[in-house]
């Protein structure tokens, strides 16, 4: 079992009414997991087709810095073109990030935490959670209102003292509508165990969606149903592996 | 949201002599010109004597000043309602005196400023001086806006030297400081800047460098500005819920604090006619008049924007009807398309674009932006547990028509009607409007709570059936819950029955969780009914607080009587001259009524006490949807002015749980665990404004490998 790596980014979509067509990865390949945040208005994108909804957040404030984050996944097969997304509104923006090494099938989640920060500051810092395999791709992502076309992740520099070669994707923002953006890094966890918050400072303070997920590997094992009902079994090491926890 | 990057363009510089005979030019930095849109605010400081009249140059709109003894300030703002265009790059402002004297200037340049209301609160008519110490600090009057940006000014002048400012609090930033000298002395200017985003009064307190003095003083001001579509909250001048549940007598009591002012044909007061609490107002007609009219002196009379629940039933009329108006505008249904029409004068009238249906609430709402302009929306089903907003009208305009009422609802000319008409609510301020989904409910006194007596027993007693006892505390309470008043020969009341100048009963009431219930509170109105022993003149004085703001109606006689036509007191809770009041639930939890009579012959006292309370219902947006049929939600009930959360709404699916935690108040974290299938939760939580909620968060349970 290995953590899953990054391919890549596709290049970023963005438009003010319409339909933006984000492009995949260079040299992505079938069974491939393309993570797609997009920043809009206050309208989430409900559909796309072919690809799956993870989960949206959104700054409901009547006027100011309005956003929301919205972050779909899909399992790439072969033949596979970019996306048309219809913004739903204002406007949308989004860029892919391309995933190898998680499972061929399901949902390669092994967890997903959303939130929203109505606190106006250059702060970020993604919500925290745990995997419950080893092994991970962690990803966090924010989404602002600024109405910028400058890179809002200052220096692009993103930490999370709980991972690995951290790695920034996504740092997106543009004037369009509303305007508005998202950033995006990933890092490896390889303990089974707590993701910090993946944390970064904006150039420009504001309200924030943000999302932290785990993509857990190929051949990994994963979470059972019913978290009250889970039982954790310890393992014994095997040679040459590292010791981890598997559920149930 | 506004925030101190608004402010796009700024530049100071200064005049060592400045004289009446040349102008001082305010400028951009060089080479900068205005954007179109953008709002200009000018500081002028001056020392030794030296000063700006209050006359603003052409263009520009005075905002405050003084020139005192041996410091002037004067602060002047420009935007587009003013002419102010794009490419504009410098300005002249004339000093008022012929000798010279020093003059240093900070110009901001702020686009997005309300161009229609650009200022908020203030901190009053007068600039104040600090001529001891080394602080100097005013703050504004309680905003409304909940975008907004404060400005704060420091001006002093030092005759023997150059000052500097520092140690701004109250979340001001210093934007701008800068001293010009005259050789001898130095007028220094420092401008310091803060977001504005929730109710409250703000101004900075700064340090100077040295300790002022009567001929070395500071000046200081501070003003918001608003931002262009800020929400703010509805300053509430008039509610009417009719909640005390019987129309006998209310025209009875004393100019301005009368429930209404005349009642026309057949109205009355109905639990057949409440949309929201337990009453409303229920008019019914045959071939005659029938309405309500208040006085031009009146709080409804008074306020420029209101809101009002209506309803026709079991039919629409078949005939027009003017049910409703203010001055010489009119709302009136036309029974030819079941449209509403909204004239001003003799001016065209706006017909709605869409019709009203038969025993469904509707609730038109304007504001009087002149006296020849009304905007106004239709909220076209009002019923409580519609969640549709209102909808624009078009503007209306015109001048003359009849305004010999200065407000009324129900019809002047004799036709056959049915309307009931409920949560009424107006304003004085004009940034009140929209109210939205405005209901008035009832609170009566605590009958968990025991009034209590300031100063002595012996000048109180209870009455009942006519007849005066000792006071006791619980009968007390009990004689006045009625609702409406028992005005049979079984008739209670508290009384005075010995004058005193000071005493008083104070009653409790009950209070309601705003947050449990979706609502956030707008303001109350007291309502009491006058009881006494006969018709000698007597005085009886009121008394209202919230714990915070305190409000007392001195000994008045109020024409009261031992008749069964009672004799009423009324007013909304809060400020008697300017100013405006916000209501947390701390304050209405801590609401109660007082009486007490420095005359007490005959005996006096109240029958009924009831408190009206006017609440926004909160409207539910969702924060965050997660998985992959946005099957996990957290929602919020949130009141649409301040965007605050009135509670949180957590749901689950059945097949996964998750974990939900939230940030109230700011630093103190709490969470809820959902279990799969576990009904949706809700989290009262009752907070001011958006940011009092910092941060939400959903961790769903992973799906199954």
């Amino acid at each position: 079992v290995a953590v899953p790596t990054v391919v890549g980014v596709g290049t970023v979509g963005k438009i003010a009414a319409g339909t933006i067509a984000p492009g995949l990865p260079i040299g992505w390949a079938a069974d491939d997991i393309h993570v797609l945040p997009m920043e809009s208005q206050l309208q989430p994108v409900t559909l796309i087709s072919g690809w799956n909804l993870t989960g949206a957040g959104s700054i409901p404030q009547p006027g100011g810095n309005v956003t929301t984050l919205t972050v779909w996944w899909h399992r790439a097969v072969a033949g596979d073109a970019a996306p048309v997304i219809t913004s739903p509104g204002d406007h949308l923006i989004g860029q892919i990030l391309g995933v190898r090494g998680c499972p061929a099938t399901g949902d390669p989640w092994d967890f997903t935490s959303f939130a929203i920060e109505s606190v106006a500051d250059t702060s970020i810092a993604t919500p925290a959670g745990a995997t419950t395999v080893a092994d991970c791709l962690a990803i966090g992502a924010v989404a602002t209102g600024a109405d910028s076309n400058t890179a809002q992740i200052s220096g692009s520099a993103w930490a999370n003292t709980s991972l690995a070669n951290i790695s920034s994707g996504v740092n997106q923002w543009t004037i369009l509508g509303g305007g508005g953006g998202i950033g995006a890094a990933t890092g490896e966890k390889a303990a089974a165990g707590a993701v910090n918050a993946f944390t970064a400072t904006l150039v420009t303070a504001n309200f924030k969606a943000l999302f932290t997920g785990a993509l857990r590997p190929a051949g990994g094992g994963g979470a059972a149903a019913g978290r009250g009902k889970l039982r954790r079994i310890p393992v014994r090491a095997r040679p040459g592996r590292s010791r981890r926890a598997i559920f149930t | 949201l506004f925030g101190l990057d608004n402010i796009i363009r700024k530049n100071s510089d200064g005049v060592p002599a400045a004289t009446s005979s040349t102008p001082v030019t305010v400028s951009l930095a060089g080479g900068e010109s205005t954007d179109d849109g953008s709002t200009l605010v000018v500081f002028l400081g001056s020392g030794n004597g030296q000063g700006f009249s209050v006359t603003p140059p052409s263009g520009w709109i005075h905002i405050q000043g003084i020139i005192a003894v041996a410091a002037g300030l004067r602060m002047f703002r420009r935007g587009p309602a003013e002419g102010l265009v794009a490419g504009e790059s410098s300005w002249n402002f004339s000093p008022a005196y012929a000798p010279a004297g020093p003059v240093w200037w900070t110009v901001l340049e702020i686009p997005g400023v309300d161009p229609v209301t650009p200022q908020d609160a203030d901190s009053g008519g007068f600039v104040t001086v600090a001529s001891s110490g080394t602080t100097a600090g005013v703050q504004t009057g309680l905003t409304s806006t909940y975008d907004g940006l404060g400005l704060s000014v420091h001006v002093s002048w030092n005759p023997g030297g150059t000052d500097s400012w520092g140690s701004h609090t109250d979340g001001f930033t210093e934007v701008a400081e800068g001293a010009q000298s005259d050789g001898t002395g130095a007028v220094d200017v420092s401008v310091s800047a803060r977001p504005v985003q929730q109710i409250g009064q703000f101004g900075a307190t700064a340090t100077c460098s040295r300790t002022l003095t009567t001929a070395g003083p500071a000046l200081t001001y501070s003003f918001v500005l608003n931002a262009v579509g800020a929400r703010k909250a509805a300053n509430v001048y008039f509610l009417d819920g009719a909640e005390h549940g019987t129309a006998v007598g209310n025209t009875l009591g004393v100019s301005g604090r009368k429930i209404i002012e005349t009642i026309t044909g057949n109205v009355s007061i109905s639990s057949l006619a409440a949309c929201s609490g337990n009453y409303g107002w229920l008019l019914s007609s045959t071939a005659a008049a029938c309405n309500v009219t208040f006085a031009a002196t009146s709080r409804a009379g008074l306020s420029l924007a209101h809101r009002r629940r209506f309803r026709f039933r079991p039919s629409l009329p078949s005939v027009d009807v003017e049910f409703w108006r203010h001055g010489n505008m009119a709302i009136r249904f036309i029974a030819a398309t079941g449209k509403l029409g909204l004239q001003v004068g003799t001016g065209t009238e706006q017909v709605s674009d869409q019709v009203i249906t038969a025993n469904q609430w509707f609730a038109p709402e304007f504001v009087k932006q002149s006296s020849s302009v009304y905007d106004w929306s239709v909220d076209y089903n009002a019923e409580p547990t519609d969640t549709t907003g209102p909808v624009a009208q078009a503007q209306a305009s015109g001048t003359g028509g009849d305004s010999s009422i200065a407000h009324r609802f129900g019809w002047p000319n004799a036709i056959t009607v049915d309307m009931d008409t409920d949560d009424g609510i107006g304003a004085a301020e004009r940034a009140s409007y929209p109210f939205g989904n405005i209901q008035v409910l009832p609170l009566k006194v605590d009958p968990a709570a025991t009034p209590t007596v300031s100063g002595s027993t012996a000048n109180f007693g209870v009455m009942n059936g006519g007849v005066v006892t000792a006071w006791n505390a619980t009968n007390a309470r009990n004689a006045v819950d009625d609702v409406p008043p028992d005005l049979s020969a079984t008739r209670d009341a508290a009384v005075a029955v010995t004058a005193h100048a000071t005493d008083y009963v104070e009653f409790p009431m009950e209070t309601l969780d705003a947050a449990a219930l979706g609502v956030s509170i707008r303001g109350i109105r007291f309502i009491a009914c006058i009881w006494a022993a006969s018709a000698t003149a007597a005085t009886i004085r009121f008394t209202m607080t919230n714990g915070v703001e305190t409000f007392t109606y001195g000994d008045s006689d109020y024409n009261q009587d031992n008749t069964a036509t009672p004799v009423w007191f009324c007013d909304t809770m809060r400020p008697i001259s300017a100013g405006r009041m916000d209501w947390t639930q701390a304050k209405l939890d801590a609401t109660v009524f007082r009486f007490g009579s420095n005359d007490a012959t005959p005996d006096i006292g109240v029958d009924m006490v009831l408190a009206e309370v006017a609440v926004r219902v909160a409207e539910v947006v969702t924060l965050i949807r997660a998985g992959a049929a946005d099957e996990f939600l957290v929602q919020a009930a949130q009141d649409p002015d301040s965007s605050g959360y009135v509670a949180l709404l957590f749901t689950v699916p059945a097949d996964r749980g998750a974990d939900f935690s939230w940030e109230y108040p700011a630093g103190t974290p709490n969470t809820k665990r959902l279990d799969a299938g576990d009904p949706a939760w809700t989290e009262p939580i009752g907070a001011a404004d958006i940011t009092a909620v910092p941060r939400v968060t959903i961790a769903p349970d992973p799906v199954p490998a």
